[in-house]
């Protein structure tokens, strides 16, 4: 009985595992396909999104309130977001989020090493531009867009420097 | 039941189709890895490897569509009944 029916109606067994291997191989084909995609929506998502956001604009200080080589502390935007506001020369205003981009504790402007210093693991950044200098931060500090309105200085936005 | 040459053949295709699976499978082990890699290195802040992962894994995909269109080309290909 199980011969006739095998004679009756054959399985060409190794066609069908092919068939079914074939099928598993476009699946494969698709996921790889998929995988593309997503590594080129990653880079798509770097280079289109917005490295600079602006925000309400703020009053930080009179430039009267901040001593060349010294600096002064605010918050912008958010009241928990502080940030440090320095004049490494007379008339230049430069601020920057004071969180550390490692453990984000507080870094301390020391205008005679021109740096912003992390006192938790020894991580620096450049006072001219957030950029690291030495240490266990990731990537630069976001730097506050200023502005100068008569003898006011304004936070009005906020640059993510990390992009390259 | 299957003639002898087209036997022969079957076996050579699966071969053929096993060798192309396990460079489809390393490719995919690959295009995983590029892809955790740049997620890791986004949210570091370092950025600069999401082009080149990305045109790396795009070409990863293109061999892959490749050898499947080779596949599907050498099933469409007549017996000739020599068995290879």
């Amino acid at each position: 009985m199980e011969q006739k029916l095998r004679d009756d109606f054959p399985i060409d067994w190794e066609e069908d595992h092919y068939v079914s291997r074939r099928e598993f191989f476009k699946f494969m084909t698709l996921a790889s396909g998929g995988l593309a995609v997503g590594s080129a929506a990653l880079a798509a998502w770097h280079q289109l999104r917005p490295h600079e956001r602006l925000f309400e604009p703020a009053r930080i200080a009179a430039i009267d309130d901040v001593p060349v080589g010294g600096s002064i502390g605010f918050t912008y935007p958010r009241p928990h977001d502080i940030c440090i506001l320095i004049q490494p020369e007379p008339g230049q205003f430069i601020a920057y989020s004071r969180r550390c981009t490692h453990l984000s504790c507080p870094v301390e402007y020391q205008p005679e090493k021109g740096w912003l210093y992390c006192p938790c693991h020894n991580g620096a950044f450049s006072a001219a531009d957030g950029s690291v200098i030495q240490g266990p931060p990731p990537h630069a500090l976001p730097k506050v867009l200023l502005e100068v309105r008569g003898d006011e200085i304004y936070a009005v936005g906020v640059r993510h420097e990390g992009a390259a | 039941m299957i003639p002898g040459p087209r036997l022969a053949r079957h076996r050579q295709q699966a071969t053929l189709f096993t060798v192309l699976l396990l460079f489809n499978l390393m490719l995919i082990i690959l295009q995983i890895w590029l892809f955790t890699a740049t997620l890791e290195n986004m949210l570091a802040g370092k950025p600069a490897m999401a082009i080149p992962a990305a045109a790396a894994s795009l070409a990863c995909a293109a061999i892959n569509v490749w050898m499947l269109v080779g596949l599907y080309r050498v099933d469409r290909e007549p017996d000739t009944g020599e068995g290879g």
